[in-house]
């Protein structure tokens, strides 16, 4: 999906010894969307910004580890090794270590030779990685200005984790102007260097600068255009967890030192087995328990208790990604934490006084196949017809922000009509819900409506596979617990005349490590290609029944 | 000759040599029109014979119709194109000097031979005649500024200014700006070429800015500007100071190495203020901030310690919290004021998740001193400790629950989130 935005020059921080200026630079070709005014609280701007600025780098997908240099040695090794065995049979011993003696001489001068070549080769290629650097991230953030606050936006590079940075007025000095509004700003990665240069003794000008708008129509050449090609996965990523936060949610605090502990142990350790989950454990009006596996290291939070009326034992993944919130702990006074259920979305909202920073998490961190045919949270809730959804949504940008009894109030309609009309609109990616206040946000995420229909499947056989178990096509025939916490599962699913025998393997983290289906996609492809649509089909029925 | 087809090419070949060899003489007479059909033949081999005849023609290469020398300059075979530009040479210099624009055209030809034939007759004009000189290289000033027609243009033309010498002084200052703020590498690297070998003459046109902005530059020639012109122009660099020290922070370890060894020689405590030192140390590359303490540390001065304190105390990086922590002792004890100021700079160091073991232990025991010292400080502890205390790393809660029993033991009024159990005393003789 390709993404056009003209910037006029781009965003910089420029700091010397007295002042900073932040100056991000709008989409020009969007709707006006600016601010200028001065920050106050500097300190906790300059955390949260720097963690948003780790979730865009953010990117915890596997990477094998490259064996090339340990497999070179070993074979260098063997080769000494034979020679030694060849060495104890005597005769060969003195020849042998004079060409021995020879050889690591050639070695020596061969490695000495080329040494100035691997360190200009090794200074090339940091110098592409320094001049490139922003090749590597996906999207420039979202920025929004409302009557409230203003926000950033933005999801992580291996599609998984989201974060939302909101300021409240009250963050600000001498706030002169602003257009209210969404646009995209241009961000580097230098820009993150220059932030860490925000302290308390400098004026420190913030602005969304305005000048583009001004001159966007006389003067085109100045502008740079900016094409950003971005995988459909990443926007179905963005859009699913972030209508995973209109759901509701089991919802408890965390004192700051609770979220040290849990980056505490996963510093310390490394899980090099499944399962690697993090377990909350609910219980009404008692202190809330966090077990991380495999160690099943319990961490229980005495400073706060779970308000909530039923127990719950939920599970999440991909937990290392909270580690983005340590630079929080120090100025957070709370975090609170809303949980979707066990293998869902979780988020995290970190109290900062007047700013809050929410992250969000997908339910693993690794958006492969093995976890596909989870859970379909871009699915429509409910049906509501488009003009009454129209109506909703140009009340909700009247006033850029409201909750859902204002506008059921306002249009005299009832409140499950409004939250369908705003999940639609949240799924996508025109609203947003706005956690820490209880609001929903008109937030046009890109300047053209995006492609939700082709958006909502990763693929046609997931759709397929949505298609059996709406029409509740799908039995099973076996499932039992294996010993490893994992989950066996046998079934069939009807198409038509045909049926297709599925069974499939889930281990303790949730993921499909096997399969087998009788269909011809399955005997043709295997699992090279990901699962065929009968085994999606029977995952997605497995998770409904689990729920 | 005309009469050999594409299989005949080597003994084309051999017989043209032959001919030039053995009848040179009466070739040098030979008329135009068998030259022009020579030259218009199918085979290279009969081109070449063409082109050699007519190189070595008795009549003078001005007399030679334009047009013919053209059509050799723009032949698809390589040899032709050398022959053409061969006999493009020996035009008089009186009439070459006047083809400024076209000898400039050449040497940015796409083709790599055009333009290494095209070099030496350029060269030998260039040193010959100043006016062509001067026109010369303003009509490579103005292809540098162009979109190269394909790859390595820009290089040789660069590569051939290179080789002349004076031509910097052609260029004026405003096309030595153009140059360098042009998206091409080749006019960057040849306006820093024009802006250092008039850096005298130029020297008090840039801003600092712009000197910062040249350190930063990719180019090493426009690095080099930037350190000469700085080295010129000592004390206006000295009034800037405050916005020069982001040359310190310059993406280029060259750069970093120049200005560092700039501030050391220039400056003195009059520029170096305390502002000026924590600026520098606020860089987030480590050898700045290296070089912000060493700097740090000559030039400190007892009056402004707290003030190091309190701005260093802000840093985000663990080095410099570190390295705050000296100061500590010496200028934030026995007040509640400043205690009151670091109180968030010991929260920041006390939430680091594993890491910096020697400021936390430095921190608390700093904290322990100063609040048994004084109510109000023990107050602010206390609520510094209540919040940490919550950890699970069991070293630092040892020592934050020691710290609050001793609060609790000189100061028993003061809130914290501990309960002294009594210790069970049993009777001696209890089964």
């Amino acid at each position: 999906m390709l993404f056009d935005y003209a910037y006029k020059g781009s965003s910089t921080v420029a700091s010397s010894s007295k002042e900073t200026d932040v100056s991000f630079v709008p989409d020009a070709s969007r709707e006006p969307t600016y601010f200028v005014g001065e920050l106050r609280q500097k300190i906790e701007f300059r955390e949260a910004i720097s963690a948003l600025h780790d979730v865009v780098v953010s990117d915890l997908r596997f990477k094998a580890k490259d064996k090339t240099a340990y497999k070179e040695w070993a074979a260098q090794r063997e080769q000494i090794d034979w020679q030694q065995v060849a060495a104890q049979r005597g005769e060969v011993a003195a020849k042998i270590s004079v060409l021995q003696s020879e050889l690591t001489d050639l070695n020596k001068r061969r490695s000495s030779r080329w040494t100035p070549f691997y360190k200009a080769r090794a200074d090339y290629y940091k110098f592409l990685y320094e001049k490139y650097r922003d090749r590597w991230f996906v999207l420039d953030p979202v920025i929004t200005v409302h009557p409230d606050e203003v926000f950033f936006e933005c999801f992580s590079e291996d599609e998984s984790s989201y974060g939302r940075l909101g300021a409240n007025y009250e963050v600000f000095d001498n706030v002169k102007e602003f257009e209210c509004g969404t646009t995209n700003i241009d961000y580097s990665a230098a820009l993150y260097d220059e932030f860490q240069k925000i302290r308390t003794y400098k004026r420190t000008k913030f602005e969304i600068d305005p000048s583009g708008f001004e001159v966007a129509t006389t003067n085109e050449d100045s502008f740079k255009e900016v094409k950003i090609d971005l995988p459909d996965s990443w926007v179905r990523g963005f859009l699913q967890v972030s209508s995973a936060m209109s759901l509701p949610t089991v919802k408890f605090d965390l004192h700051p030192l609770d979220v040290y502990n849990i980056c505490h142990i996963l510093r310390r350790k490394k899980e090099k087995q499944s399962p690697r989950s993090m377990r909350y454990i609910l219980k009404p009006n008692e202190p809330v328990k966090i077990i991380l596996e495999p160690w099943n290291i319990e961490i229980v939070c005495s400073r706060t208790r779970f308000e909530g009326n039923e127990s719950h034992d939920i599970r999440v993944w991909g937990r290392r990604r909270i580690l983005i919130l340590e630079r929080l702990i120090s100025v957070a006074k709370k975090f609170t934490v809303h949980l979707l259920g066990s293998g869902m979305p979780s988020f995290y909202v970190a109290d900062l006084g007047d700013l809050n920073f929410t992250l969000g998490l997908s339910g693993w961190t690794a958006n492969d196949w093995s976890k596909s045919g989870n859970f379909d949270l871009l699915a429509s809730r409910g049906h509501v017809d488009d003009w009454t959804k129209e109506n909703v949504f140009s009340e909700l940008k009247k006033n850029w922000f409201a909750t859902p009894d204002q506008l059921s109030e306002k249009l005299h309609l009832d409140r499950a009509t409004i939250l369908s009309a705003l999940s639609a609109y949240t799924q996508a990616g025109r609203a947003i819900y706005d956690l820490d206040k209880g609001v929903y946000r008109a937030r046009e995420l890109s300047r053209e409506p995006l492609p939700l229909e082709k958006l909502r499947f990763a693929n046609e056989r997931e759709e397929s596979a949505m298609r059996f178990q709406e029409g509740n096509l799908i039995t099973f025939t076996e499932r039992k617990h294996l010993e490893n916490s994992g989950l066996y599962l046998a079934g069939s699913v009807r198409e038509g005349e045909n049926y297709s025998d599925t069974t499939m393997t889930i281990d303790g983290d949730g993921r499909l490590v096997d399969a087998k289906c009788d269909c011809y996609y399955f005997k043709t492809n295997q699992l090279y290609r990901g699962p065929c649509e009968h085994i999606l089909a029977l995952r997605m029925a497995e998770q409904k029944r689990g729920r | 000759m005309l009469s050999f087809d594409e299989s005949q090419t080597e003994a084309a070949a051999d017989l043209g040599d032959a001919l030039l060899k053995t009848f040179a003489r009466e070739l040098r007479t030979l008329n135009f029109e068998t030259i022009e059909n020579l030259l218009g033949y199918k085979l290279l081999e009969v081109q070449k014979f063409g082109g050699n005849v007519l190189l070595n023609h008795e009549t003078q290469a001005e007399n030679l119709p334009d047009a013919l020398v053209n059509s050799l300059i723009k032949s698809e075979f390589e040899p032709i194109r050398n022959i053409g530009i061969k006999l493009f040479g020996k035009l008089p210099d009186e009439n070459l000097f006047g083809r400024d624009g076209v000898i400039a055209a050449m040497l940015a030809h796409e083709l790599a031979d055009v333009h290494d034939s095209t070099r030496p007759i350029a060269a030998r004009l260039f040193a010959a005649n100043e006016n062509f000189a001067r026109n010369l290289t303003n009509s490579i000033f103005i292809n540098l500024l162009r979109e190269e027609e394909s790859e390595g243009v820009h290089e040789r033309l660069l590569s051939f200014l290179k080789e002349l010498s004076g031509w910097t002084n052609f260029a004026d200052f405003e096309t030595a700006k153009l140059l360098v703020d042009s998206n091409y590498r080749a006019a960057n690297e040849t306006g820093g070429l024009i802006l250092q070998s008039q850096a005298d003459n130029w020297k008090d046109d840039f801003t600092v800015e712009e000197i910062v902005e040249f350190s930063n530059h990719e180019i090493l020639s426009l690095r080099q500007t930037s350190w000469t012109i700085a080295e010129k122009t000592v004390e206006k660099m000295r009034e800037e100071a405050s916005y020069l020290i982001r040359a310190l922070d310059s993406k280029w370890a060259d750069s970093r190495e120049f200005w560092r060894e700039y501030f050391r020689k220039h400056f003195t405590a009059n520029e170096l203020t305390p502002d000026i030192l924590i600026a520098i140390s606020d860089s987030v590359k480590d050898e700045t901030q290296k070089f912000g303490r060493d700097l740090l540390l000559v030039y400190f001065e007892e009056e402004n310690g707290a003030e190091y304190l309190l701005k260093l105390s802000e840093h985000p990086s663990r080095s410099m919290q570190f390295f705050a922590t000296n100061y500590m002792e010496n200028y934030a004890t026995d007040s509640v004021e400043k205690f009151e100021k670091l109180a968030a700079y010991f929260v920041r160091v006390l939430s680091l998740v594993n890491r910096s073991r020697p400021a936390k232990d430095r921190v608390l025991k700093f904290m322990e001193t100063e609040a048994l010292k004084n109510e109000k400080i023990a107050e602010i502890a206390a609520g510094i400790l209540a919040r940490q205390s919550a950890t699970l790393a069991i070293g630092d809660k040892a020592k934050m629950i020691e710290t609050m029993l001793k609060i609790r033991r000189t100061f028993p009024e003061i809130l914290l989130p501990i309960k002294i159990n009594q210790t069970e005393v049993r009777s001696a003789n209890a089964v």
